[in-house]
């Protein structure tokens, strides 16, 4: 609950730049980004001397969720709980402009004369970003390159909400800013990608659930708003269920993260992760009954919310993939008893 | 709502590695076999009283009655590993996890004496008088009575699904003490402390669907309770019930029933006993994913509860979504290995017929999963 008090003020600071509903449609939204840059809000921890906020991972999450919440076509995640790491982790300072990162860089590679070969795909928002943040392998280990995104060849894709997801071709460019890093960085990316759409889809679960409690107390249906029946109120209750499924693995998963213990941490974020892909097809699934007909025009902000929620499933990893990584530990006779992996003593 | 994610303090883990290693131990001796739903089925007095007497029961209880005024959380450690071994709880299971609590709360210095270091000892054990007959989701509809009489009460009525009544000593139930008043229906209940083995008592067992005894109607002919052995105030027992559901539809035992299947499942594979292919792998993975966040969902609630606040809205959120798991969880196991469910079969086989067998169980007890949503749509202003 104290950390809960201590986020406030970040929570209303970020709530107020970033309006008090979803942005509109389209590539991007500039401006939500120049807000958030100017409050030292897109690299929040990043330490202050390579250009960061120096705050908390807690804190950047909060901004994340927010941003989840509000639907902002920003690569907030991206830069705040991805890029933004890698740069720390590298010593490398943060770059001017939009910042983006991928989520997954495999298959890139970079050579001893520091040049990169290989495809990012499904980068967020790279079409408008003046940086790419990637990880990719070198000679001696992983290598965190800054790509200037112009100097690639990209082909634009965007997923079910429309959030643009485009493919960078790297081969033969050399990165404008690059630096070794530890194995251990390399391991952590996939958890970081994943908690990043936990942490989105936490805030976008809730704003589902908020318009949805909206529609069913205004909505009237024979003579009485349709909160009134109790066929209703169960899937609204089932609704919460679910929004808070996500939230509590989303903040179990922070708090595991900043840990020393690896395996946990990794547990927790791959638990999160599933249980949050699954939550989310129930969340949009309850919420669009619940809506019903106006709730699948564009014309009801409901669809930012949902779409997103369907569109984050695949990224950083299906369900299936983190089941399986799960599953694979809770197998292996080397690692301790499942009983042991869950509970973490 | 509100459910903030906890870790379990550092003085639980060196508790949790004792509790752990100390039912190993149990297992290896064949004391007892892990089983499922443990904390309805498995009666098991002799594990009760060594419980008890290794300090484990009753932890939070102050220490003039019996227990070591340990943190909630502590408890909460304690139960988890109780469960996850699929240890026989449940002789002592209502007295410790609710009427110790709730004589402390309402009962009088004499009754904390009189009781509670007895439940912490696992050797005085109770059963909850809550429903009857005729009494089911609407609790304030009950109808046994207690009528006013010199230096007690008279009690006619009757009690059913009362887990353990046939090993209990006492029952907390819950009498109509005052006419039903339609404009006041929670008012005019009040809560007893009745001996089971008083004159006019009559305990008949009930059959559950795995073959067993477990369920009981207790049937009370003219049964006499003196004054000393009401809890609470005449008139309060609606208010006093009331905060009993909360301890009782919070624990971890609303995620973990069914949890022995699983942990029994994966040390086969583990062993290479059980054959271990892309689907096993894939419904082991989503259920451990599951079982992790429900896990922290419900210490949310067990740190929410330790500090003190009131989470009735968060408990049944989470009591609906941990008794769905716990149903799934079997379903899950069961169509991916190659054991038939049979109560006599192999361990595997065996646990798999319980869970299937008692799984309807699991999202009725403490208040079925449609009257919890009932409360969460009410916290969320839908009611």
């Amino acid at each position: 609950m104290s950390a809960d008090e201590d986020l406030r003020p970040l929570t209303e600071t970020a709530e107020s730049i970033l309006g008090a509903g979803p942005s509109a449609d389209g590539d991007w939204d500039a401006s939500a980004w120049a807000a958030l840059e100017e409050s030292g809000l897109t690299t929040i921890d990043v330490p202050e001397a390579l250009g960061g906020g120096g705050g908390t991972l807690r804190e950047a999450a909060e901004v994340v969720r927010v941003a989840g919440a509000r639907a902002v076509r920003v690569p907030i995640a991206e830069a705040a709980l991805v890029g933004g790491w890698l740069l720390a982790a590298a010593g490398l300072p943060v770059p001017a402009g939009p910042l983006t990162a991928a989520l997954d860089s495999g298959g890139v590679t970079v050579d001893a004369a520091g040049v990169l070969g290989g495809t990012v795909r499904r980068v967020p928002y790279a079409r408008i970003a003046t940086c790419v943040v990637l990880l990719a392998d070198g000679p001696s280990g992983p290598v965190v390159a800054v790509v200037d995104r112009s100097a690639g060849t990209l082909t634009e894709g965007a997923n079910l909400a429309g959030e643009p997801r485009d493919d960078l071709v790297l081969d033969g460019l050399t990165p404008i800013a690059s630096a070794p890093v530890d194995a251990a960085v390399a391991a952590e990316l996939p958890l970081r990608a994943a908690l990043s759409r936990v942490v989105l889809a936490a805030g976008a679960g809730q704003t589902a659930l908020e318009l949805t409690l909206r529609h069913v107390k205004e909505r009237e249906q024979f003579g009485r708003p349709i909160a009134k029946f109790q066929a209703v109120q169960q899937l609204v209750a089932e609704l919460a269920g679910e929004v808070a499924t996500v939230t509590l693995g989303s903040e179990a998963a922070l708090l595991a993260i900043a840990s020393d213990d690896t395996a946990y941490a990794a547990m927790s974020v791959a638990s999160a992760r599933v249980v949050a892909a699954d939550a989310s097809t129930r969340i949009a699934a309850i919420a669009h009954q619940l809506v019903a007909g106006i709730g699948v025009t564009r014309e009801h902000a409901l669809h930012r919310s949902t779409t997103r929620l369907w569109a984050w499933r695949e990224e950083g990893g299906t369900e299936g993939v983190w089941a399986d990584r799960l599953a694979d530990r809770a197998l292996d006779p080397s690692a301790p008893p499942l009983w042991q992996q869950v509970v973490g003593v | 709502m509100r459910l903030a994610a906890h870790a379990l303090p550092e003085s639980t883990r060196a508790l949790r590695l004792e509790v752990r290693a100390f039912l190993r131990g149990e297992v290896e001796r064949g004391a007892f076999v892990p089983a499922v739903d443990t904390w309805l089925g498995g009666v098991n007095l002799e594990l009760s009283r060594a419980l008890g007497a290794k300090g484990w029961l009753g932890m939070s209880y102050p220490e003039q009655y019996g227990g070591r005024g340990a943190g909630a959380l502590d408890r909460f450690a304690v139960t988890e590993e109780l469960l996850a071994a699929g240890a026989p709880v449940a002789a002592h299971w209502i007295a410790e996890r609710q009427m110790a609590p709730s004589i402390l709360k309402w009962g009088t210095a004499e009754q904390k004496q009189r009781f509670v270091p007895g439940i912490a000892r696992g050797e005085l054990y109770f059963a909850i008088g809550m429903s009857e007959p005729d009494t089911g989701s609407d609790l304030a509809s009950v109808r046994t009575r207690g009528e006013k009489v010199d230096g007690g009460w008279r009690v006619n009525g009757a009690k059913i699904w009362t887990s353990g009544a046939h090993i209990a000593h006492r029952m907390i139930a819950l009498l109509r003490t005052s006419p039903r008043d339609d404009a006041a229906r929670h008012a005019g209940l009040s809560q007893f402390i009745v001996d089971l083995h008083s004159d006019g008592v009559e305990i008949r067992p009930i059959i559950s669907l795995d073959g067993q005894h477990h369920f009981n109607e207790v049937v009370f002919t003219d049964v006499f309770v003196p004054d000393e052995d009401v809890l609470g105030n005449v008139g309060d027992g609606w208010k006093q019930c009331t905060s009993e559901l909360a301890i009782e539809r919070s624990g971890p035992e609303r995620v973990l029933s069914t949890v022995p299947l699983l942990l029994l499942w994966v040390d086969l594979l583990r062993a290479g006993t059980l054959p271990d292919d892309a689907l096993a792998r894939r419904v082991i993975g989503a259920l451990v994913a599951r079982l992790f966040v429900l896990r922290q969902m419900s210490l949310a609630v067990g740190g929410s509860l330790a500090a003190g606040e009131s989470p009735e809205v968060e408990a049944a959120l989470v009591k609906d979504l941990g008794t769905r798991f716990e149903s799934a969880l079997t379903e899950a196991v069961r169509r991916v290995v190659p054991d038939v469910p049979d109560l006599h079969g192999s361990p595997l086989s065996s646990m798999l017929a319980t869970a299937v067998l008692h799984a309807p169980g699991f999202t009725l007890r403490g208040g079925t999963n449609e009257i919890l949503r009932g409360v969460v749509a009410r916290g969320l202003g839908v009611r």
